[in-house]
């Protein structure tokens, strides 16, 4: 990777009452990569990307280290810059993705006033940007005026990405995306995401638990084992020749159909 | 949302019919001859036989509830034994007062309850919390009769503040007297434009509501603070702060929201409470409204009246329910949509 | 470095549930409170200094005395010591409302196991029924029902019973619905255990919690409802120390022999509080809610 990260952690450290949750050394993201963040459940991933954007203050988790963003130090940046880049350098998709959708509001109240609030001129303009993001999606920009309950979990994940894309952002952190998803609307998840980096140069950090999914699309991926990086590496080399312990138990309880090495 | 209003109000209709053939048999229940007591206990024994022919109760039991069916959708509700008029008249001459005291103080409860549950949730574990949560939990347990008495000694004996007896100012009808419309002095002061009565009226509102106010401003900051809290931690607020929206949205438009639907959900029974509430409170303040009538009934037996108010309230709040059920689910899609 | 994984879901342990109960100080001042006025009621006869003013003991010439040394709450109108009669009063109200519990969980947890566990037209009667007691107000129902009956504390007992049952039906059936909708019951009648060996050993444990907090925060409820039949008349009698009895008897002499309506409601307002509290201290506890928010940390 030749290039001046986008996204460059240092030395991150966590605490929540006086436990420490995560303890990363160093992880990179460059521009236009798709990076995998691997691990079990409790490793401390999301924490990771939380606190990237500042999130972990509400469950009252103390952060220390670096986090630098196009030349600006993310960790103790004041509420207001903060308020800047999430969303709109800096998006965020989750798990559940009709939980992570405002189940009392239409589609298009939280996504126009997304990009109202981020410098859309007016509500007409604002509108016309999230019907544009949506059909990027391959989504009809009728879903616009639909309630959260009345789409399938496809096409809510699909909403928050073409969010993510309206408002342009150049680093998308996805939390277990598709882990909610079946198999082939998964598959039609990671296509999108692959696109939209092909087509904007999107950076992704990938978090997720399922080895497979993260083999079919990062470049690089990063094992996380009780909030540290246990190995680090081009995505095919640390799944098919893994040095560490810990990453060989991961990737030999990743059941394959019909052996063979994986990707 | 139009199959949901159907549905719901066919319901309602089952359970009215329900609810009436309950009552029923509360009043066939009384240990003794149903007859004598719905007679009263003045009545002579011919006026009792007159009784037992027009309640039917030598008919078989399908036949007695089928004349009581009836005669209840025609208006015959029987007679108090005390004012010896229909029931039904008493009860629609009563309600006016009493809708007064209960919407005025069911405003004052949400207009205190909403926000300071919101306070509540938003610095919850610290000092504004512990403070609201204490006075809610007085609140809830208050019984109002007591602080009905309590508030009267006091603003009134003491304080000299406020008036505790009656609408308003029965002199002023000599020198201002109301055109009445709605019944309900406060209203129809303010939409004649006789300050003098609104200023009395407003006045001897204030600690009867105040009283009947407690319990559902009570359940209301409660109920509050939980649904904000709970709401907080769901994904989609998560979600809404990483897209940068600042605290004060967050907190207040996209969690509040969803964190009112339960909220609406209990004000049915808020409001059936406090009604229910008025029958303790009326007759200490004078106030001639439903809950005074139904006191007076209890105390002197007056079974038609009794069972009377009691099938009155009841299909208010059935009533009551169903409207609050379609409030909701204009709100949340997904009730009517699941 | 000390990294340790963040865990799950927290399960609550036994020091976890104390250790939560014993730093809500709320709660705490609920559950004491409560335990002294329980304990106050069962030594009562121990503990005042007049306990025959609880009775049908009268003393003309000591009558509206205000408070003093001698009498702290001071007299009513037949010469009783009211700080006595308030006393044996948490006897009464408390008491009724135990009752009152008890047989509405006899009567209703059964109703509410048939109704989610058998389903079909035994769930379909029970619920309709429930549901039009449930369409009354409680205290409306129980006015009724106390209306009709002679006013003895045996019929606000039974009054109050007979309007509150329908509430754990209801809570039970869901419970029990979402419990014999469970894999594993299926596996067990597949099996041939009987219904009412699947109904007591996993249906009913499975059931229990919620019921336990719903009861506990009805406690105060249930109280208030008896000392508002009392104060219309319709419950205890005279010389019966009902709190509730005794406001409404108090209220002729008020504003000026203030004490009599004072006490006695304070003690209602009191016991009422201290129940809620420690209602919302077990509902704390055992709220499932609370366990989510912890896990909602992430992994």
């Amino acid at each position: 990777m030749s290039a001046e990260p986008r996204l460059a952690i240092e030395g991150l450290q966590i605490r929540i009452g006086g436990r420490q949750v995560v303890d990363l050394a160093h992880l990179r993201l460059g521009p236009g990569e798709i990076v995998g963040l691997a691990g079990e459940s409790g490793s401390g991933k999301s924490m990771t990307a939380q606190a990237v954007l500042g999130l972990t203050k509400t469950i009252g988790a103390a952060v220390a280290g670096s986090v630098v963003f196009e030349g600006i130090e993310l960790v103790g940046l004041d509420d207001a810059a903060m308020r800047d880049i999430r969303g709109r350098r800096i998006a965020m998709i989750f798990q559940s993705p009709i939980s992570s959708l405002n189940p009392v509001f239409r589609v298009g109240d939280v996504f126009v006033r997304a990009l109202r609030m981020h410098g859309a001129p007016s509500k007409s303009e604002a509108v016309e940007r999230a019907k544009a993001a949506l059909r990027e999606v391959l989504l009809s920009p009728e879903l616009l005026e639909r309630y959260p309950s009345q789409l399938s979990g496809g096409q809510a994940q699909r909403v928050s990405i073409a969010m993510a894309l309206a408002l342009r952002s150049e680093v998308l952190l996805a939390d277990e995306p598709t882990s909610a998803l079946d198999v082939t609307v998964q598959a039609e998840i990671l296509d999108l995401l692959r696109g939209l980096r092909d087509e904007t140069g999107m950076s992704v950090l990938f978090i997720s638990h399922d080895l497979a999914v993260i083999a079919e699309l990062c470049e690089r991926v990063a094992v996380m084992q009780r909030g540290q990086i246990v190995e680090e590496g081009i995505a095919r080399d640390v799944l098919t020749t893994p040095t560490e312990d810990y990453t060989k138990e991961l990737v030999a309880s990743v059941p394959r159909i019909g052996g063979g090495a994986v990707a | 949302m139009t199959r949901y209003l159907i549905r719901r109000l066919a319901l309602a209709v089952l359970v009215v019919v329900g609810v009436v053939i309950l009552t029923f048999a509360i009043a066939r229940l009384v240990p003794g001859d149903p007859a004598a007591s719905w007679a009263g206990p003045r009545a002579s024994r011919e006026e009792i036989a007159q009784v037992r022919e027009d309640l039917g109760l030598n008919l078989p039991l399908p036949a007695q509830i089928w004349r009581y069916f009836t005669g209840v959708l025609q208006g015959d509700w029987g007679t108090s034994i005390h004012t010896h008029r229909p029931v039904l008249s008493d009860i629609v001459n009563r309600v006016p007062p009493t809708i007064e005291l209960v919407v005025a103080a069911i405003a004052i409860g949400l207009a205190f309850g909403i926000p300071l549950g919101l306070v509540s949730a938003r610095w919850a574990g610290g000092i504004p919390d512990g403070l609201v949560r204490i006075v809610a939990v007085f609140a809830v347990s208050m019984p109002a009769f007591w602080l009905a008495l309590i508030l009267q000694i006091v603003f009134f004996q003491k304080l000299h503040l406020l008036p505790v007896a009656g609408q308003y100012d029965p002199n002023l009808d000599y020198t201002n007297p109301l055109m009445q419309y709605t019944r309900m002095p406060v209203v129809d002061s303010l939409i004649t434009g006789n300050w003098a009565v609104f200023r009395s009226a407003a006045s001897h509102l204030v600690l009867p509501a105040l009283v009947i106010a407690a319990y559902p401003f009570g359940v209301v900051a409660r109920m509050v603070r939980g649904s904000e809290l709970d709401t907080l931690s769901e994904d989609h607020v998560k979600a809404v702060r990483a897209l940068g929206f600042p605290e004060r949205a967050v907190f207040g438009r996209f969690a509040l929201k969803p964190a009112l639907v339960p909220v609406i959900s209990v004000i049915a029974l808020v409001f059936a409470y406090s009604l229910v509430n008025t029958f303790l409170v009326e007759a200490i303040f004078d106030w001639p409204g439903l809950g005074s009538y139904a006191a007076a009934s209890i105390g002197s037996l007056d079974t038609p009246a009794i069972i009377g108010v009691t099938l009155f309230v009841a299909i208010v709040y059935v009533l009551a329910n169903l409207v609050v059920d379609i409030v909701q689910a204009w709100v949340d899609p997904r009730i009517r949509l699941t | 470095m000390n990294v340790q994984p963040l865990p799950e879901t927290v399960e609550a342990t036994r020091s976890d549930l104390v250790g939560r109960l014993r730093t809500n100080r709320l709660v705490v001042f609920g559950l004491s409170v409560s335990l002294v006025i329980v304990f106050a009621g069962i030594f009562a006869p121990l503990i005042v200094p007049y306990p025959e003013d609880a009775g049908g003991a009268a003393h003309p010439r000591e009558t509206l005395l205000v408070p003093s040394s001698q009498h702290w709450f001071g007299t009513d109108q037949l010469g009783r010591d009211v700080f006595s009669r308030v006393v044996y009063g948490a006897r009464v109200s408390p008491m009724i409302a135990f009752l009152v519990l008890l047989i509405a969980c006899l009567v209703g947890v059964p109703l509410g196991l048939a109704a989610g566990y058998f389903g079909g037209p035994i769930d379909e009667v029970i619920m309709r029924v429930t549901d039009v007691f449930l369409a009354f107000p409680a205290l409306l129902l129980a006015l009724a029902l106390a209306s009709v009956l002679p006013p003895t504390i045996g019929s606000t007992t039974i009054a109050i019973a007979v309007t509150w049952w329908p509430w754990y039906t209801r809570l039970i059936r869901g419970q029990a619905a979402s419990v014999t909708g469970r894999p594993f019951v299926e596996g067990a009648r597949a099996s041939g255990v009987s219904h009412a060996r699947i109904l007591f050993r996993h249906v009913l444990p499975n059931s229990l919690t919620p019921l336990i907090v719903q009861v506990s925060l009805d406690v105060s409820a249930v109280i208030l409802t008896v000392s508002a039949l009392s104060f219309l008349g319709l419950g205890a009698q005279d010389p019966t120390p009902e709190w509730g009895l005794m406001v409404n008897q108090g209220q002729q002499y008020f504003p000026g022999q203030w004490w009599l309506v004072t006490f006695p409601g304070l003690a209602i307002l009191i016991t009422a509080v201290a129940f809620n509290l420690m209602g919302d201290g077990l509902r704390d506890v055992f709220d499932p809610k609370m366990v989510r928010r912890r896990g909602a940390l992430g992994g």
